[in-house]
């Protein structure tokens, strides 16, 4: 009711804002309809310009299509003007060739060539073009396309003829004339001219729109397309004033102009837009109808359509106002209504929450009849269900534990009495599982009886068992800690915020020789021997003014005073006491007594300095290293190697530090031990480490030994180089004592003799001794080595299969530092191969060179084997001859007396009539002297073939030099009797000489082979031999023997190359520059002998060769 | 073998393979070229007859014949001074304006189209199909020559005219073509003739070289030239009355010949010849436009 009467207060207010309301509504409303009305407005005069723009622009395109058509038609043209064909006709007239006789066929071209152009722009009716012809200077027609009905002639226009020949473009007849004229500018030769029609440009331009009957194109403000009579001239005139406004136009209703144009386009008020054809003298027009675009109708029926709107919304938009305002009083009383409601509920809601938040037991006890009404929280609070209990208030009483029913029933007694406000007391109730709970009630008297009997209590019952419990264990913990300090065995005391001790236990009595009574109270600073200000500074936390507001001070050493005076060093704990508001109440102090203990700590200080001192002698790195690996301690060592390898290997210290940390972290825990290196920058160094744990250390700490290993490396690389050099070098190895046993051989050792290791060491040497060394050998060996000097020379050795092999031996005495030999290093090189193929190398050549003598041999032995032939053949017939007389004398044998026969007589001296017996007597001796002497021949020959190439004679013996260079004189006689006269001057007192015969007969062969040889490739000498001269001679306990020639000597330049293998200037198949070569090796290395050469080129050589005699 | 049957052998296998070629040589009419299915075109490349790139009146002349026998169509290329003995199989001799054939030779092939103008001596080894194409000798300069162009009155006047420049100049021309001085009665003028023996083609380039003052050109090789050097040649007149070319056939191929002709004047009905010739020399058509 009271919110009613304040409503029907305010609605004389109500009405006249809800009439204010209607009239701002009603002005908005006809505001909001003028803008709009005003923007129809402005929009109708926009589109129409936007109309006539679009209109315009579209006139200029098509203006500018026009423009480009007709500049390609006209560049075309000049093409065709300028083009070969039209040239080459106008030079074959001017050489004055016939049309009959050549003209004609350029006439033809000319009319292909504009064929071709016609074709460049098809049409559906042919062409673009009408026509394209070409005109001489008096106009007659030359050649054209298409070509003119036979019989039918063209000609340029008589105005165009009468105005000038030269260029203009003109328009008739809905047709666009476009000229080119060929030839200088004051004499036209021709002109070419192509006719357009206007209509067809249009069709290629695209224009067939709607609008096509409403184009008009002027040609110099003639009407040149369509081809209508429109006007009069003069009104064509008036038209040229708006041409030259270039904008569009509109003409005046009475014009005969537009009266004409709505006849003919059906346009009633013509707005005409223009634009020009740049670049020609034409204009294109197009005729629109005024009356489409300025659409009047539209815009009226668009404004009163929009006034209509506009008025329904207004009467509309009142009618909602209205209704809007009944509307608001009866939702301002409704929704006054609902708050409340609302309000409420919010309420209840709350007491709920609260009731069932704090576990509340709510109960109603109606005094009279004694019901008890409880809740679901009460019920389960003592583990029923309400339902499950009696409703009456017996319920409450019967769990109610006897202790607490005498105070609670007084303080029920006194409340319904009236003497409190309320009633509230703890006590306990009996649970439904059988123990016992704490419940804090509070309840009131809701309504009483007219003469003051209470009638109702309500009140709630909230569970406190765990703060009753709570209170209990804290009563409990505070009698623990009285305990605890009072028998705390270390010094336990407590000040108040005045620095008087409070509290003090037996231990501190019992230290300091006073009792409990007397201590409390005082100053603390009276236990102490320490200053006043060194109390108060420790105990400061009492006050509560220490700076660094600490609520605690740990090992703070102090000195206790005795009541006998002396002081006891205690450590100090100290720990602020607060009250539950957080203010300091005290300090709470513990003190140990430290004085063994720092006894102790000074004793493992003296340790501790000790194995410093230890770890930092040690010659190597210590680093002591956490369980990850972070370096917790190092020795001084440690630190002066890493400044030993910064100064050596130019690193800084800090980086090295990191990187053999790094090598070392990178390798524990699977690698305790080991080596790493560091890479300086063209240096390499070695550290070797050793990492222990300690097993007791709980921490797992690691302990690290590091030292530098670089020069045992190095050492031991290089001893490993040595013996794998030793082991693996091709050649054998032998290190023996001087008593001449094996003390070590390589493996080529043992490769070469068959024998290991293990079978020669211990062994003496001479176990591999050749029997092909006498003793002699051996003897002047060891005389050498045992003189210190080092022996080369060749050595043959026995293998292990008794097989020999022959070496190259060099024997060098080791020596130690006292300058003793204690060892024989021998370096063995198996020259077997070597010499063997030496041998057939040899042999090789001297074969080659008997190959090569073999034919001139043949010849030499030919010679008197021919004459042997001769003879033998003439002693044949000699004896046929004689046989029949020899037979005849025979008869004389048998029959002596036959010779009485004169028949026998006569025979016989017919016989020797036949026979010329003085011839044969004569002869025969004569020819068996000259066989035997042919005989001799031939075997001087074979033997010196024999005894020249026979292998066998490898061994050294006295040798008659003589000889042998006789024996080589006969087996080249072939090479040299028909080129030169060959002499020898030996000295038949020439000593023998201790050589191999084989090699001499090879060297006295090469010598004279090379000679007859020289004298071939020499100058021509008239049919007179070359000389080559052998001599020999003794001198100076040598030999000397020379060889001398005429022949074409030796080039300056190959001098010094005659004696290399396989050096030669004879041609390729004819030397194999072995010869020279072998001579050398025999003279100089086997006999330490000399060999010079004299050479004169074209004149001649000479070989000295100087061999010792008892080399 | 003994050599004294030797020789009687060679000649005798001679003689027969002399009397097979021939045999052949005559034998191939039509009935044998449709059998055999290729006809061989015989042509030298000559103005646009054969243009020897592949094309030319002649040659798609004588492929449409090839299609219409429906046999395979082979070109072989031949020379002037040979072409006719290589379709009759023969060497051809001349003497006093007669032609006669000599030794026998391989055929290369049945049907010479190439331009070949139709001249008397031919006519005696050499059957001409109708006439397939007009042309007239002209003489033609260079266009700096002091000679200048007959003007036209008559052909005959004009032929006599032109004969009168012929006086004291180097003319070039060509044997066993119509171009050959010796053919025509100006041959006894007071000029020089210098033969030239390369192909048709080159003649109007070598007077531009200056290798002669003047030169015969047919009149499908002028209209050409005129294309191809204009401004740098003249015509300067007529000197043969109007001539004409033909296909040529072997006088023992009368089949082939009349099968062609009726080939060739129903594709001349049909307008496809005037078309062929258009491609080919448009400019003649304006000039002999009776002839097609």
């Amino acid at each position: 009711m009271t919110n009613n009467t304040e409503s029907t207060a305010t609605t004389p207010d109500s009405n006249s804002t809800d009439r204010r309301s209607y009239l701002v509504a009603i002005i908005l409303l006809l505001s909001v309809m003028a803008v709009l009305l005003g923007m129809n407005y402005h929009a109708q005069k926009q589109a129409q310009l936007r109309t006539i723009q679009r209109i315009q622009s579209d006139v200029d395109a098509e203006a500018q299509r026009f423009s480009m058509l007709i500049n390609r038609l006209q560049s075309e043209l000049h093409q065709m003007a300028t083009g070969p064909e039209v040239s080459a006709y106008f030079r074959n007239k001017a050489l004055g060739m016939s049309m009959e006789y050549g003209l004609r066929a350029s006439i033809q071209n000319l009319s292909r060539t504009f064929e071709r152009k016609f074709q460049l722009f098809p049409f559906a009716d042919g062409s673009l073009y009408e026509h394209i012809r070409l005109f001489d200077c008096s106009g007659k027609l030359i050649a054209g396309w298409p070509e003119l009905p036979a019989g039918q002639t063209a000609g340029l226009p008589e105005h165009l003829r009468r105005i000038d020949k030269r260029i203009h473009n003109f328009s008739q007849n809905g047709v666009l004339h476009l000229q080119t004229p060929l030839g200088s500018c004051d004499n036209t030769e021709a002109i070419i001219q192509a006719a357009i029609p206007y209509d067809k440009m249009r069709r290629h331009l695209a224009l067939n729109d709607n609008h096509l009957n409403r184009r008009i194109l002027l040609h110099h403000h003639q009407i040149a397309d369509p081809q209508i009579d429109l006007v009069p001239l003069e009104s064509l005139e008036k038209i040229s004033r708006y041409l030259s406004k270039k904008e569009p136009f509109s003409l005046d209703a009475d014009d005969e102009l537009l009266s004409r144009l709505s006849e003919n386009m059906g346009v009633s008020r013509p707005l005409v837009f223009q634009s020009e054809i740049q670049g020609y003298p034409l204009t294109l027009l197009r005729i629109e109808s005024a009356t489409d675009i300025y659409d009047q109708t539209a815009s009226i029926t668009i404004l009163i359509v929009m006034i209509l709107f506009s008025g329904t919304l207004v009467l509309l938009s009142l009618r909602i106002l209205h209704s809007a305002t009944r509307n608001r009083v009866l939702n301002q009383t409704l929704s006054q209504v609902r708050e409340n409601e609302q309000a409420l509920r919010e309420r209840n809601r709350e007491m709920k929450l609260i009731i069932d938040g704090a576990q509340l037991g709510t109960w109603t006890w109606e005094v009279q009849t004694e019901k008890l009404i409880i809740n679901d929280t009460w019920a389960r609070m003592l583990g029923h269900q309400a339902t499950d209990l009696l409703p009456h208030v017996t319920t409450w009483r019967e769990r109610l534990h006897q202790d607490d029913a005498p105070h609670i029933m007084a303080a029920i007694e006194e409340h319904l009495a009236g003497n409190t406000m309320v009633y509230t007391t703890d006590h306990r109730l009996l649970h439904a599982e059988g123990h016992w709970i704490w419940v804090r009630a509070v309840g009131q008297v809701f309504s009483r009886d007219s003469q003051g009997k209470p009638l109702v209590v309500k009140g709630i019952h909230l569970e406190i068992t765990e703060l009753k419990t709570a209170l209990q264990q804290t009563e409990q913990a505070q009698k623990e800690a009285e305990a605890v300090i009072a028998n705390f065995l270390d010094s336990l005391l407590v000040v108040d915020r005045n620095l008087l001790i409070s509290r003090i236990n037996k231990a501190t009595c019992l230290l300091l020789g006073y009792s409990e009574d007397e201590l409390l109270g005082m100053p603390v600073s009276f236990l102490f021997a320490d200053s006043d200000e060194d109390v108060r500074a420790c105990f400061s936390l009492a006050a509560g003014n220490n700076q660094q507001n600490l609520s605690e001070l740990r090992n703070i050493e102090m000195t206790f005073r005795t009541i006998h005076g002396t002081s006891l060093p205690v450590s100090m704990n100290l720990a602020r006491l607060q009250s539950d508001r957080g203010e300091t109440i005290g300090v709470v102090a513990g003190a140990k007594d430290v004085s063994s203990l720092k006894n102790a700590l000074l004793e493992t200080e003296r340790q501790n300095q000790f194995i410093e001192r230890v770890l930092n002698v040690i010659p190597g790195g210590l680093l002591v290293m956490d369980a990850g690996y972070r370096i917790l301690r190092n020795n001084d060592t440690y630190l002066h190697l890493l400044e030993y390898w910064t100064g050596n290997y130019a690193l800084d210290q800090k980086t090295l530090a990191a990187m053999i940390h790094e090598q070392i972290r990178g390798r524990l825990p699977e690698q305790s031990d080991g080596t790493f290196s560091i890479n300086a920058e063209d240096k390499v160094f070695f550290i070797e480490y050793h990492a222990a744990r300690d097993g007791y250390d709980t921490a797992g700490n690691w302990v690290v030994y590091l030292h530098d290993v670089t020069s045992r490396l190095q050492a031991e690389e290089a001893r490993k180089l040595h013996s794998t050099v030793l082991e693996q070098t091709s050649e054998a190895v032998v290190v023996s004592d001087t008593n001449g046993v094996f003390r070590y051989v390589n493996r080529a050792f043992t490769r070469l003799c068959g024998y290991t290791s293990a079978e020669m060491i211990g062994q003496p040497i001479s176990l591999l001794k050749s029997p092909n060394h006498k003793k002699s050998f051996y003897a002047r060996l060891t005389r050498n080595l045992r003189a210190g000097r080092v022996w080369s020379g060749a050595i043959a050795y026995c293998r292990k299969d008794h097989s020999q092999f022959e070496t190259e031996t060099t024997i060098t005495p080791i020596r130690n530092d006292a300058g003793d030999i204690i060892y024989y290093v021998s370096l063995w090189r198996d020259v077997s191969q070597e010499r063997a193929l030496q041998r057939q190398l040899l042999q090789a050549q001297k074969l080659e060179a008997i190959g090569q003598l073999a034919a001139g041999v043949a010849h030499e032995l030919n010679t008197p084997i021919q004459y042997i032939q001769n003879n033998v053949s003439f002693f044949q017939d000699s004896f046929a001859e004689i046989q029949p007389l020899i037979n005849r004398m025979r008869q004389v044998t048998t029959n002596p007396d036959v010779i009485q026969d004169s028949a026998w007589q006569k025979d016989l001296t017919r016989d020797i009539g036949t026979i010329d017996l003085d011839f044969i007597t004569d002869e025969i001796p004569l020819s068996i002297e000259e066989s035997l002497q042919g005989i001799d021949h031939v075997v001087r020959i074979v033997s010196a073939m024999k005894e020249f190439s026979h292998p066998g004679q490898s061994d050294k013996s006295p040798t008659d030099v003589n000889r042998l260079i006789e024996n080589a004189v006969i087996v080249t006689r072939n090479e040299w009797k028909y080129v030169a006269e060959l002499t020898t001057d030996l000295d038949p007192a020439l000593p023998l000489l201790m050589c191999e015969p084989g090699s001499w007969s090879q060297v006295m062969l090469n010598l004279i082979v090379n000679s007859a040889h020289a004298i071939v490739a020499g100058p021509a000498k008239d049919d007179t031999l070359g000389t080559i001269h052998i001599a020999t001679r003794t001198q100076d306990q040598n030999l000397i023997l020379t060889v001398e020639d005429n022949g074409t000597g030796i080039a300056p330049e190959h001098l010094d190359r005659i004696f290399e293998p396989f050096f030669t200037t004879k041609d390729v198949g004819k030397g194999t520059g072995q010869g020279l070569a072998i001579v050398y090796d025999l003279v100089v290395n086997k006999h330490r002998g000399t060999i010079s050469c004299d050479s004169k080129p074209e004149m001649g050589c000479r070989f000295t060769l100087t061999i010792p005699a008892n080399s | 073998m003994p050599n004294l049957l030797r020789i009687p052998l060679t000649l005798l296998f001679a003689l027969l393979l002399s009397i097979v070629t021939t045999s052949f040589a005559t034998g191939r009419d039509l009935e044998t070229i449709t059998k055999e299915g290729t006809l061989r075109h015989l042509g030298v490349p000559y103005a646009n007859f054969v243009t020897g790139q592949g094309d030319g009146l002649s040659v798609e002349l004588m492929q449409m014949f090839a299609v219409h026998l429906g046999v395979r169509y082979e070109f072989v290329q031949a020379d002037w001074g040979t072409i006719i003995r290589d379709l009759v199989g023969a060497d051809i001799k001349l003497s006093d304006g007669q032609a006669t054939l000599g030794d026998a030779v391989a055929v290369r092939g049945d049907i010479i189209a190439t331009g070949l103008t139709v001249i008397p001596w031919r006519e005696q080894v050499i059957d001409y199909s109708d006439p397939t194409f007009p042309t007239q000798v002209w003489l033609m300069a260079e266009a700096r020559s002091p000679l200048s162009p007959i003007t036209p009155v008559s052909l005959e006047a004009d032929i006599l005219a032109t004969r009168q420049l012929l006086t004291g100049q180097r003319l070039l021309g060509m044997r066993n073509t119509c171009l050959d001085p010796a053919l025509y009665p100006f041959a006894g003028d007071p000029f020089e003739t210098i033969y030239f023996t390369g192909s048709l083609n080159e003649m109007m380039p070598a007077v531009l070289e200056g290798k002669a003052d003047i030169t015969l050109l047919d009149v499908p090789d002028a209209l050409v030239a005129l294309n191809t050097w204009p401004g740098q040649i003249k015509i300067l007149g007529p000197l043969s009355e109007e001539q004409q070319m033909g296909v040529a056939f072997r006088k023992s191929s009368p089949q082939l010949r009349r099968t062609f002709n009726d080939f060739y004047r129903e594709l001349k009905s049909s307008g496809i010849y005037r078309e062929l010739v258009r491609k080919y020399y448009p400019d003649v058509l304006y000039y002999y436009p009776e002839f097609f």
